[in-house]
């Protein structure tokens, strides 16, 4: 096994001529049938573990203590790199903008909202954007936010909405009585950070035109959303609703099937 | 107690395979970069003696 040409056998039947059925094939007889290949997109793999992984084939058993653990280190440092942008892109997948502009937004089952928000922030570092895409300094009025069953955004949890951008000269109370219901808080935060960071910062729901310097109503009374100019959606909370104008309504829409042109949801990514 | 130096390299390379496994739950991983992972397990089991 230790033979060069062995080994370069080995890389070549396990790698290059390996259909992906193949080694799908290969990756259920070894347990990992739960593993479905390229289900999100990948990602580039630094050069230096292909090199840590042809050392350990080649040398094996003469690798020092030291050498196994630092390869060891590498690989969990890749995981956790891999493990972050794969939560960011199954965040991603849960927002979705409708040709006729509806909105659609799920948090993915397993995280808060909160976490869902380090995540993008952590995602958007990695692809070198310079600032936070959400504000996490308004932790406590988030946590109050999403402890309340009225307001909260509910993991798993489909939400559609519009943002009124034509009614941003009326109070809430006018709004409301126009256009019923609006979507959680949570739910505004989450679609527009992640339009950012999908767009790397070129693209907002919130200010269709940039510059803008618009606010947005969710469900949560006395409480705005808006984006900074270096980029970074953030909360305004302790607003009074009736005498704050130009502020875009978002409105929540229910009849799912009289707004969307293909009228029917099954055949969208779901990730709940 | 005094642990063997060849009983801490096994232990590391079970750590490694712990690793190696652990990367192969990632969903982003490209296919070559799969393959080499698990030849690289073969490979560990293989110094461990249980292949």
């Amino acid at each position: 096994m230790n033979r060069p040409q062995d080994l370069a056998r080995l890389i070549h039947e396990r790698s290059v001529n390996e259909s992906q059925q193949d080694l799908q094939a290969r990756l259920d007889a070894a347990g990992k049938g739960d593993t479905t290949l390229n289900e999100l997109p990948v990602v580039d793999v630094p050069e230096t573990f292909r090199s840590q992984m042809l050392r350990l084939l080649e040398n094996g058993k003469s690798l020092s203590l030291q050498e196994i653990r630092s390869i060891t280190a590498d690989i969990d440092s890749l995981g956790e790199e891999l493990h972050c942008q794969e939560r960011a892109e199954k965040i991603l997948q849960g927002i979705h903008q409708h040709k006729n502009g509806l909105i659609e937004v799920v948090l993915p089952v397993e995280m808060t909202f909160l976490e869902a928000m380090e995540i993008l922030n952590g995602a958007a570092r990695e692809r070198g954007m310079p600032h936070d895409l959400f504000s996490l300094e308004d932790r406590r009025f988030w946590e109050a936010n999403e402890s309340d069953q009225r307001l909260r955004l509910v993991p798993g949890e489909r939400h559609f909405f519009s943002l009124e951008h034509d009614a941003s000269l009326e109070r809430r109370s006018d709004q409301l009585k126009q256009f019923g219901s609006s979507v959680p808080l949570a739910a505004l935060a989450l679609a527009e950070t992640a339009e950012r960071l999908r767009s790397e910062g070129t693209s907002s729901f919130f200010e269709p035109i940039p510059g803008g310097n618009t606010w947005v109503r969710g469900r949560t009374p006395g409480a705005l959303l808006s984006v900074s100019h270096r980029g970074t959606v953030f909360v305004l909370p302790g607003v009074d609703d009736e005498s704050r104008e130009r502020t875009v309504y978002a409105r929540e829409v229910l009849d799912i099937e009289d707004h969307l042109e293909d009228g029917n949801s099954s055949s969208r990514v779901s990730v709940a | 107690m005094i642990v063997k130096e060849d009983e801490k390299k096994d232990l590391a390379f079970r750590e490694l395979r712990a690793s190696l496994q652990a990367l192969l739950e990632r969903k982003n991983l490209p296919l070559q970069e799969r393959a080499l992972i698990l030849a690289a397990i073969e490979k560990v089991e293989t110094l461990l003696g249980e292949e």
